[in-house]
């Protein structure tokens, strides 16, 4: 973005409109520049993974490596799985609860369940899950975009694997980011 | 410069939004009954789903039919809206700026009941017919550097009041049970309250074993959800906490 330099002369009623239609412009151009003219000669791009991001699935039971939130009825617990998913968890004998299953969802950081179904997020989306048969839970609806704005900060690989270049931010509604590319003549690289 | 605007709203916009902070659980009085931590940013309430996001909106989805959520009504209730608990006819709702109290009269739309500012912090919040107990936790992305439990009288609708201050260490969520609150202080333990005198809870106990967040009171069980996943504690005498089980793996 352009702009006159300080000017050591006599600030003219000229010269005050002159500087004033070129830092309208110079901020209009970098408005206007970023969609049009934005581009950096080199920048990283990140990678995404071709999993599908929005799929909500059962999975074996597995560890609980990051725990969130939880949820009971009756003798059932869900317990989040930081941006990754819920454990459904049986303790019906408190010394010995067992997990039933782990339902696969991107994202969730937040839990509830009624009736058989799960409330949870898979990112910005709010997903209901019919979990009646923990081991084969399916998807029941999706509501996009419930969470409008959502920040997810513990995703990893979230920058590129050197410093010091422009990188397009990533956009984990795309996916998980499983690696970095640097490539030339690169649109939206604004991450720095 | 444009550049630099988003970089800094990628940075200024994230910290504004509340990750940490303990689960309230709500008092669920029967074991059938469904219950969510403090942290919660849902809550279910009857037919309906009540949610804030981070987007500063109350939004609410008829779930009669969860295969065809329904989306009823959505308002602005403030800035940096954390958690939300449901007790009976009321939403309890903390944000980063205070506790806000909503009216279920009208469960599709739910109309605002008073509010109280305190200073910004963390804030989750349980109550019950007369009182509300908020922990606010200094040193955290919500802003401020007290660690408190705050006492509130919330009898006269729309006109909430505080009480009483109580110091705490880092306080997070919360649980309300049979006249015992119950308060996660992370790496300080869980502490259970005694509310004979609901304005004055008294410390009782504190366990010390392991990373607690936050709790769901649910009839005799006390579930907690600690650093390495869930545990269990009989209270059947609310005052005292004996461990029952966990899932640690």
């Amino acid at each position: 973005m352009a702009g006159p330099a300080c000017l050591p002369m006599k600030l003219t009623p000229m010269r005050f409109s002159i500087t004033c239609v070129c830092l309208l412009s110079a901020g209009l151009s970098s408005c206007f520049g970023y969609r049009y003219k934005d581009i950096k000669d080199e920048a990283w791009v990140p990678v995404y993974s071709t999993e599908n991001i929005h799929a909500v699935t059962s999975l074996p039971v597995r560890p609980t490596t990051d725990a969130g939130k939880i949820y009971v009825q009756g003798n059932l617990l869900f317990q989040v799985e930081n941006l990754a998913g819920v454990h459904i968890i049986d303790y019906s004998d408190k010394a010995h609860p067992v997990k039933l299953a782990f339902v696969k969802c991107r994202g969730c950081s937040e839990v509830a369940y009624k009736n058989s179904y799960l409330v949870i997020n898979n990112m910005r989306d709010l997903v209901f899950v019919d979990v009646h048969d923990p081991l084969h839970a399916r998807e029941a609806s999706r509501v996009p975009d419930a969470f409008p704005v959502y920040y997810p900060p513990h995703f990893t690989n979230d920058r590129p694997p050197q410093t010091g270049k422009y990188y397009v931010c990533p956009d984990y509604t795309k996916g998980d980011v499983v690696d970095w590319k640097l490539e030339k003549k690169v649109q939206a690289a604004w991450c720095y | 410069m444009q550049q630099t605007i988003r970089i800094c709203l990628l940075i200024v916009l994230p910290l504004l939004i509340v990750h940490t902070a303990c689960n309230k659980a709500g008092t669920a009085s029967s074991s059938a009954a469904a219950a969510g931590g403090s942290l919660a940013r849902f809550a279910l309430v009857g037919q309906y789903l009540y949610l804030v996001g981070n987007d500063n909106f109350l939004t609410v989805y008829d779930i009669a039919n969860p295969r065809e959520p329904q989306r009823k009504s959505a308002q602005i209730i403030g800035f940096g809206i954390e958690t939300i608990f449901p007790f009976k006819d009321k939403l309890f709702i903390g944000s980063s700026q205070g506790m806000y109290i909503y009216s279920l009269a009208d469960p599709a739309k739910p109309a605002s009941e008073g509010a109280i500012g305190h200073f910004r912090s963390c804030d989750p919040v349980v109550a019950n017919d007369s009182v509300s107990y908020v922990t606010l936790r200094g040193g955290t992305l919500c802003g401020g550097d007290k660690n408190v439990l705050m006492v509130y009288d919330i009898r006269v609708a729309g006109k909430p009041a505080q009480v009483a201050e109580i110091t705490m260490s880092a306080p997070r969520g919360l649980g309300l049970g049979r006249n015992a609150l119950y308060v996660c202080e992370g790496d300080r333990g869980l502490t259970v309250f005694d509310l004979a005198d609901p304005w004055h809870p008294a410390r009782r106990q504190t366990l010390s074993d392991a990373t607690y967040y936050d709790v769901i009171p649910y009839g005799d069980v006390l579930i907690a959800w600690t650093g390495a996943g869930v545990s269990f504690f009989d209270i059947s005498n609310p005052l005292q906490m004996v461990k029952a089980g966990e899932l640690i793996n």
